[in-house]
């Protein structure tokens, strides 16, 4: 599991996940996913296109971090194409509790109108 | 569509898991290899992982496993069995009885303030599989999970 993360902008947080949000791969991600999107209190796009599975400790995380975001009023948005992974997401319900989009282009088009 | 017909058809697959490390990792990949050389397609390859990665981490972190002998390590069993029809896998594992397939499902958010995701996992295995069957054979939870084998 990897991440990449971009701290270009000032006021927008971009993180990418490669690999498998598993047990194994939340383990090596976790800290610094939480620190680089909840604790910068921005509002945050996390794109999981390139994750090629996603399990509920993966789903945790991301539920910590939006809801975390949420309670400084930032938002967190998820980029992730169909797929299974979005399948799953969408099987735990998190479509309803976290935008999901299909680009960047629309995660940035979402917190602009947000 | 008809389902896809397995290239091995009726094959079986046993691991054991002991601890949430490196033992996971591993059966995660001789897992995925074996149900992916069977044919079955990316969907219950991928299925299958999230079933096996869920009902072990809960059989390991909260399955209080008393019935082992003093040194022996915690574990639980998995056997895999690829029919025409549907991927079948069976956990096996000496913690407390726990039947998955009656556990109350999770309170649903509404708002991501109030979120929390505890029981997710089994809600998850329950959202994939055809079937959940559950015994207990003496000191063993014995835990079978149906996948059915749809397209693509």
């Amino acid at each position: 599991m990897e991440i990449q993360i971009d701290t270009s902008d000032p006021e927008l947080r971009r993180v990418r996940l490669v690999g498998r949000l598993d047990s194994a791969g939340v383990g090596k991600v976790d800290l610094r996913f939480l620190a680089s999107t909840a604790g910068a209190g921005i509002h945050s796009i996390v794109d999981l296109s390139q994750v090629a599975f996603v399990a509920s400790l993966g789903i945790r995380m991301l539920v910590d971090a939006g809801r975390t975001l949420s309670a400084k009023g930032r938002k967190l948005v998820l980029v992730v194409p169909e797929g299974l992974v979005a399948e799953t997401l969408r099987d735990g319900g998190i479509d309803q509790l976290i935008t999901m989009v299909a680009t960047d282009g629309e995660a940035v088009a979402y917190l602009a109108a947000a | 569509m008809p389902n896809p017909t397995p290239a091995v058809a009726d094959a079986l697959f046993e691991l054991w898991v002991e601890d949430l490390g490196g033992s996971l990792d591993v059966a995660q990949e001789k897992l995925a290899e074996f149900v992916a050389a069977s044919g079955v397609g990316s969907r219950p390859t991928y299925r299958a992982n999230l079933v096996f990665e869920e009902l072990v981490t809960n059989a390991l972190k909260y399955g209080e496993m008393s019935g082992f002998r003093h040194g022996e390590p915690p574990r639980v069993g998995c056997t895999v069995r690829v029919t025409p029809t549907e991927l079948v896998l069976e956990f096996r594992d000496r913690g407390r009885p726990f039947d998955p397939s009656v556990a109350p499902p999770p309170r649903r958010a509404t708002t991501i303030d109030e979120a929390t995701v505890g029981g997710l996992g089994l809600e998850l295995v329950r959202k994939v599989a055809s079937a959940i069957d559950y015994r207990r054979e003496e000191l063993w939870n014995v835990t079978r999970v149906h996948l059915l084998l749809v397209p693509d």
